[in-house]
């Protein structure tokens, strides 16, 4: 070991203590910056994961759209089906409708789905399970050419039960209309509803066969879209690009967009929103490296007769700064340590730690509605780890090269003879 | 005894100013001559201010000259790169102040390893030479002690043992026992010269205490920047 590292390591952990009081707030301090870096970076990890599971589980991984009518999807449907990467497709049609529950109107988005098709690519059936048991509980099966489906809060927007008859109203209705013909809404059966789990979509969504939907939007036997989902394994932003060339080619006037294609702009704030926080909280780590500048600038001022000493026993202006650069260099290394340490330690208890906080707040059942899922999510990222370790390193060797530069500077002789 | 050996450190001629508060110049020293052969032992008295700690400074190059030269082991030092003169410094010069200067963190056998460590040996040898020299100075119970916690004598003591543990050509010690009181400054000059005697070191000594200036086998006083051999 080079004696400067000795020194160094014996001024931060003096013989027979367990380290020195100085030494031992800079390590701390870093200690805090690095675990509150990763914390925070592993739980926004652990959300933005979450709420791409989400989009996944509810969106397509990818939809074959156009900007017309699609009236040849057949030979389509059963080209991307037959493709190794697909697992399942199924053509779909939406659009906004006016519905209305005797004087109850809406504006909801309507989905005309496949129905031997549409649970192959989506987790409709999921949703339908997740109602509780009632009479407004409904399988696939359930839904006809004069059936209708709702989210659960918009049917109970709507004021509707099992049974009630809803009266739609199309835009196309409304160029009848202009035509001075009898404006005759189509009338549905409420078959059941739907829970998703997602507000947004619970309100606002409801569910017919592509039949109707054709019917309402005027598409004779066109849909607006395929929706595909792929097989394990298949990323789908490159399989997306892989598509398009290949319709490309073929002249076919469609669009492949992924699910982050269609998410881009979400994504790219969830994003944002994690690195802005790292950049945050790197202050932390910057205020703990000025407080490792201070000590050890202190300490060149306490110890400038023991650096004339060293001057004395031989040795060169270099390795004095080398004494405090390893000393700062020591702190940043046990404190990215005890950092790391920490981090997984308070990580692991997150929940445990969460609720004890609620708990002392009475506000446990508010926050789990407000995030939708039980616990703090967590996604450990080894890229984070190792980005802020070796970023809270560079801050701390660059804090202590001030001071190591004043100690090598100091003349031996003047250095013997303060006080 | 003293004029026979070879000369291990010699001073030739040097001249060290220092600029005044006023920007006036002090000339501290003004063409000081002085030769220390081996093994000899030598007091340097002189009035508070005139130069003595200054001129140790110079003939251990912490402090370069303005003008003469300084010779170690024979060699004129402004020959050799600095980097071999924090080497050479090392090896034939050992310093004992009147502070002690001990590292407060490093406890009483580490800090005599100190000396050797800088040199990069550290090994078995080097210990058993601090632990030999240590039961020398009488502090083979106080190894593992931090230096807080001992008196100054015991500092001075374990500070003479770490100027010696690299077998230096000559000890320097600027007024060694002036922190101490009369009857361990007796001990600890007793031990200095013994041990220098012991080990073949030559002793430079700065001291105001005129007994223990007569104990060294030659004495010079400085005065005007200049040695009176008496
Ligand atoms: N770095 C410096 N700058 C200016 N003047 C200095 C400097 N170093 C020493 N001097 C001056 O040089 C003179 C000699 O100082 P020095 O410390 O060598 O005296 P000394 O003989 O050791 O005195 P004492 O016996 O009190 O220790 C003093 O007048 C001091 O003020
Ligand atoms: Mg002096």
């Amino acid at each position: 070991m080079p004696w400067s590292l000795y020194l160094a390591l014996k001024q931060l952990f003096p013989t027979g203590r367990i380290f020195s009081f100085y030494s031992g707030i800079s390590i701390v301090g870093v200690m805090l910056g690095v675990m509150v870096l990763l914390i925070v970076q592993t739980v926004m990890n652990g959300f933005g994961d979450k709420i791409r599971e989400n989009i996944v589980a509810r969106d397509a991984d990818i939809r074959i759209v156009s900007n017309n009518i699609l009236y040849d999807w057949k030979d389509l449907l059963i080209e991307l089906e037959a493709r190794d990467s697909v697992l399942a497709a199924t053509p779909y049609a939406e659009g906004v409708v006016m519905m209305k529950n005797g004087q109850v109107p809406f504006m909801p988005f309507i989905r005309g789905i496949h129905l031997d098709r549409e649970a192959k690519v989506f987790p409709v059936e999921g949703f339908l399970s997740n109602v509780p048991l009632s009479e407004l509980r409904c399988t696939l099966d359930d839904l006809d050419d004069e059936k209708i489906i709702l989210g659960v809060d918009l049917a109970a927007s709507l004021q509707a039960s099992a049974g009630s008859v809803l009266e739609i109203f199309t835009p196309l209705m409304l160029e009848k209309a202009k035509q001075d013909e009898v404006l005759l809404p189509r009338e549905l059966e409420l078959a059941g509803v739907f829970q998703s789990g997602w507000y947004e979509v619970d309100s606002n969504t409801a569910i017919v066969t592509l039949r109707v939907m054709q019917e309402l939007y005027g598409l004779g036997r066109g849909i607006h879209g395929i929706a595909l989902k792929l097989k394990d394994g298949v990323d789908a932003e490159l399989e997306s690009r892989v598509l398009q060339e290949h319709f490309d080619e073929k002249g076919v006037p469609v669009r492949a967009l992924s699910w982050l294609k269609k998410n881009e702009s979400f994504l790219f704030f969830l994003n944002m929103e994690k690195w802005v926080m790292f950049f945050i909280m790197i202050f932390i780590v910057l205020v703990a490296s000025f407080s490792i500048t201070v000590t050890l600038s202190v300490s060149v001022l306490r110890k400038t007769r023991e650096i004339g000493l060293l001057a004395a026993l031989g040795a060169r202006s270099g390795q004095v700064a080398m004494t405090f650069c390893m000393q700062s260099i020591s702190i940043g290394v046990i404190g990215v340590g005890l950092g790391i340490g920490g981090a997984l330690l308070a990580l692991h208890y997150r929940n445990a730690v969460i609720q004890a906080l609620l708990g002392l707040f009475n506000a446990q059942d508010s926050f789990y509605q407000l995030y939708g899922f039980e616990g703090i999510p967590v996604a450990y990222s080894i890229r984070d780890f190792v980005l802020v370790s070796v970023f809270t390193l560079l801050l701390t060797t660059l804090a202590g090269l001030l001071p190591a530069i004043r100690a090598a500077r100091l003349k031996p002789a003047e250095a013997l003879r303060s006080e | 005894m003293s004029e026979a050996g070879r000369s291990v450190l010699a001073a030739r001629e040097v001249v060290k100013k220092f600029s005044g508060p006023d920007g006036s110049v002090i000339e501290v020293l003004n063409g000081a001559n002085l030769s220390v052969s081996q093994g000899e032992s030598l007091s340097i008295r002189g009035e508070s201010g005139s130069g003595k700690s200054t001129f140790l400074n110079v003939i251990s190059w912490l402090d370069q000259p303005d003008g003469g030269s300084v010779v170690w082991d024979g060699t004129e030092v402004p020959r050799i790169s600095s980097r071999e003169i924090a080497r050479r410094r090392s090896e034939v010069l050992g310093f004992v102040f009147q502070s002690y200067c001990l590292m407060p963190e490093l406890d009483v056998l580490e800090n005599v390893l100190m000396a050797a460590r800088v040199l990069g040996r550290i090994g078995r040898p080097e210990k058993e030479r601090a632990e030999n020299l240590l039961c020398q100075v009488g502090l083979q119970d106080r190894l593992k002690q931090l230096p807080g916690k001992l008196s100054g004598g015991e500092r001075q003591r374990v500070a003479i043992a770490r100027a010696l543990i690299n077998r230096p050509s000559v000890l320097l010690a600027d007024e060694p026992t002036g922190n101490l009181d009369e009857k361990t400054a007796d001990t600890v000059m007793e031990l200095l010269l013994h041990l220098c005697r012991d080990e073949t070191a030559a002793l430079v000594l700065v001291t105001h205490n005129p007994l223990f200036a007569k104990r060294a086998d030659r004495q010079v006083t400085l005065s005007g920047g200049r040695f009176n051999d008496q």
